[in-house]
């Protein structure tokens, strides 16, 4: 297969790139975002409702630029969550104080507990998608084999097939170096780019066989 | 003539589609008890955007000496009953007691002797030493006490009798291989769950596993299946021993009979050739008989998951095939009643046939967290919607005139549409499911675009929109095969997207259809 200047320099950065997300993944790992990696969380049961926005207050004072996240817990809006990196005891006492003064509540250092919440493996988030994505793209094969059968039907299923998985692999490998922190909805992202990108090459075969014909 | 019948149908269709829109994004409102409600069925979310239970389980370090039956090899055979736990797992029983499961028809009126005979039993443990009011009670009870010191007599023949300290689980267990596989396990038992939905998270050093569930039908099946290891079990329900266990099992189902309008699930077993063998010897052994002054004597096996008695019963038949039918739950005429056993017939089923968890595990904390991704953006969310689909609108309009104020309308209505689908054809709206309808609405707008131009170069409507439904349609297949392969998964964030495609591309073609007759 004959490649032009063009085509040469852009594969060989796509390479590059790839070759450095590994890299990145192996040395660093993947940035996830905060709820899906291993992170400290306190469960305050005010008793009276609260505000996410005066919590989210309180806790930019005690926790500074450390990334947080306020959630509202059981149906009465009367408890929260609060999902921090790390809490550290230091924290923990400023956070409770100020949670005391805010809503005259009597929480105390010894009877509130920081949980350390395990991180989700990136490998189970996508597992659901291995077995659906396989399917529809060995039916997806099978149709451009039947269809285009007339033409190199060989070199257009491998085209395709390291299309898709280049693409894929260079989306990783940006979010890999970028540090983007990986939320579940982009493997969703990821999976539509592959399906939109086997629509264009579809596309392209069929305008090339109506030029044919 | 024609062209004022063309006038009125576009009309028509405008309004029509305007309707639709007012219904699906205004809601139907009816005064409801003196207040106004809307009467449109709810969107039903994913536990992104729903919430979620958040269900910590730790590994059981509970731990109990016992009087146990071991073998000649110093192996674990049951444990033996105690006089108290007997009474304490009878009357907690009472519910899961049944009559001859050999004979199912007979379930019902087995059932009423059955207690009637518990109750002599019961009577035998507690009141042993007193005076009985019945002639028939005193028999039954001399009988029975007769009958179980001769058992225990038997099988102290054939096992020794240990006091050893029974932990929930033992200190060799407990390493990071059986962490991983305990693990596995559950992610299989929740993946057995027809729209399954979870996250997992584990600790490596505790073994703690934190499981996300949505709190929804399916929740109770999810936590039993985390807190359950899946142990069966077979036991002399006299003396504790076991008789039969897991590893006798060939395979499990559940099945199910209908008759005079009742239904009954059952758990079927099939054994494999030395359980075969077993449960034939014990199928003659634990009957209900007859003494010779007349009094009926049953003898118990009770079937254990986990140490929980699912059914206490006795057999009426020999059974040679090696196969046990159990009833799960009582025949009953009510319909939903049935499924739930049939459900819990099925789970175990499920348990029996795979695999038995290494490590037990305790539900040491529940909490429900709520989703405050729709309160934080939903707002943003939808004003941005009406900006962007107002600015294609405006497009449309300017560049194509009527025909494109017309299509503009019509791809309005085509987004209600797709709306109402997804409240009344059980579509779950995840994150997934949005960034989907959004791609749905993307490929609308296309074909709106490319019909457009067909009709600005002369062409007329019908070939307009023909030429465009089949150049569409050909190079959308591959999001057809995706909405359809999609759509069977069990995984919800995998069906919601299929299913959201299929319908934004059922609706489409049906939206194409109607405008072109």
């Amino acid at each position: 297969m004959k490649l032009s200047g063009f085509k040469k320099i852009l594969l060989l950065g796509i390479t590059l790139l790839i070759v450095a997300g590994i890299v990145v993944v192996a040395l660093r790992g993947i940035n996830v975002s905060l709820i899906l990696q291993k992170h400290d969380a306190i469960n305050l049961l005010v008793g009276k409702e609260v505000s996410i926005t005066d919590i989210e207050n309180i806790c930019r004072e005690v926790f500074g630029d450390k990334k947080v996240i306020i959630r509202k817990l059981e149906l009465f809006n009367d408890s929260v969550n609060i999902v921090a990196e790390s809490i550290t005891d230091e924290e923990k006492t400023n956070l409770i104080n100020k949670i005391n003064e805010k809503y005259q509540t009597e929480f105390t250092v010894e009877n509130t507990e920081v949980q350390t919440i395990s991180n989700i493996r990136v490998r189970d988030l996508i597992r659901p998608y291995i077995r659906p994505f396989v399917i529809s793209l060995l039916v997806i094969l099978t149709y451009i084999l039947i269809r285009f059968r007339k033409k190199n039907i060989l070199k257009i299923l491998l085209k395709t097939f390291f299309v898709v998985v280049l693409t894929e692999a260079l989306l990783a490998s940006i979010i890999a170096i970028t540090r983007i922190p990986l939320v579940p909805i982009m493997i969703n992202l990821m999976a539509i780019i592959a399906v939109i990108e086997l629509v264009i090459i579809i596309g392209n075969l069929e305008k090339s066989s109506n030029v044919n014909q | 003539m024609e062209k004022s019948l063309k006038i009125v149908k576009v009309i028509s269709i405008l309004l029509i589609a305007i309707l639709v829109s007012l219904i699906a994004f205004g809601g139907i409102n009816l005064p409801k008890k003196g207040l106004w409600k809307n009467i449109l069925k709810d969107f039903q979310f994913g536990m992104e955007l729903e919430g979620y239970r958040e269900l910590h389980f730790a590994l059981d370090d509970s731990e109990e000496e016992k009087e146990v039956f071991v073998d000649a090899e110093g192996n674990y055979k049951g444990t033996v009953k105690e006089e108290s736990t007997d009474e304490a797992t009878e009357t907690e029983n009472q519910s899961g007691e049944t009559g001859d499961v050999t004979a199912p028809e007979q379930t019902e009126n087995t059932a009423t002797e059955n207690t009637t005979a518990e109750n002599a039993t019961a009577e035998n443990t507690t009141d042993g030493t007193q005076e009985t009011n019945s002639v028939t009670s005193e028999n039954t009870t001399e009988n029975s006490e007769q009958q179980n010191i001769a058992e225990e007599a038997k099988v102290e023949e054939e096992y020794k009798k240990e006091t050893r300290t029974i932990k929930a689980n033992e200190e060799e267990d407990i390493n990071i291989d059986n962490f991983e596989k305990s693990k596995k396990l559950i992610q299989k038992r929740l993946e057995s769950i027809s729209q399954y939905e979870y996250n997992i998270r584990q600790d490596s050093v505790t073994g703690e596993i934190i499981v996300e569930l949505p709190d929804n039908n399916n929740f109770t099946i999810s936590q039993s299946l985390i807190s359950t290891a899946g142990n069966l079990e077979i036991i002399d329900y006299q003396t504790g021993l076991i008789l039969l266990d897991k590893s006798y099992i060939n395979s499990a189902s559940a099945i199910a009979s209908a008759e005079n309008n009742q239904y009954q699930a059952y758990l079927q077993l099939e054994f494999n050739k030395e359980g075969k063998e077993i449960l034939n010897k014990i199928s003659k052994e634990y009957i209900e008989s007859t003494s010779g002054d007349g009094t009926s004597e049953k003898k118990y096996v009770s079937v254990n998951l986990d140490d929980q008695t699912i059914i206490r019963t006795y057999f009426g038949d020999e059974l040679d095939q090696g196969i046990l039918q159990i009833p799960i739950g009582n025949a009953s005429t009510n319909y939903d009643e049935y499924i739930e056993s049939a459900q819990t017939a099925s789970r175990i089923a499920y348990l029996v046939n795979n695999e038995t968890l290494p490590l037990n595990y305790k539900l040491s904390s529940d909490n429900f967290i709520k989703s405050t991704l729709i309160e934080q953006y939903g707002l943003y969310a939808l004003i941005v919607s009406i900006v962007v689909l107002a600015l294609i609108s405006i497009y449309l309009i300017i560049k194509f005139k009527f025909k494109g104020f017309y299509a503009a309308v019509l791809d309005i209505g085509y987004i209600a549409i797709l709306t109402l689908a997804g409240r009344y054809m059980n579509v779950l709206i995840t994150l997934n499911s949005l960034v989907v309808f959004v791609l749905s609405i993307l490929i609308n707008y296309i074909f709106t675009i490319k019909v457009l131009n067909y009709l600005s170069k002369n062409e007329s409507k019908k070939s307009a929109l023909l030429k465009s439904m089949k150049e569409l349609y050909i190079s959308i297949i591959p999001i057809c095969i995706v909405a359809i392969v999609f759509t069977f998964m069990s995984s919800v964030v995998i069906n919601s997207i299929g299913m959201t495609l299929f319908w934004g591309l059922f609706v489409q073609a049906i939206c194409s259809l109607v405008v072109l007759i």
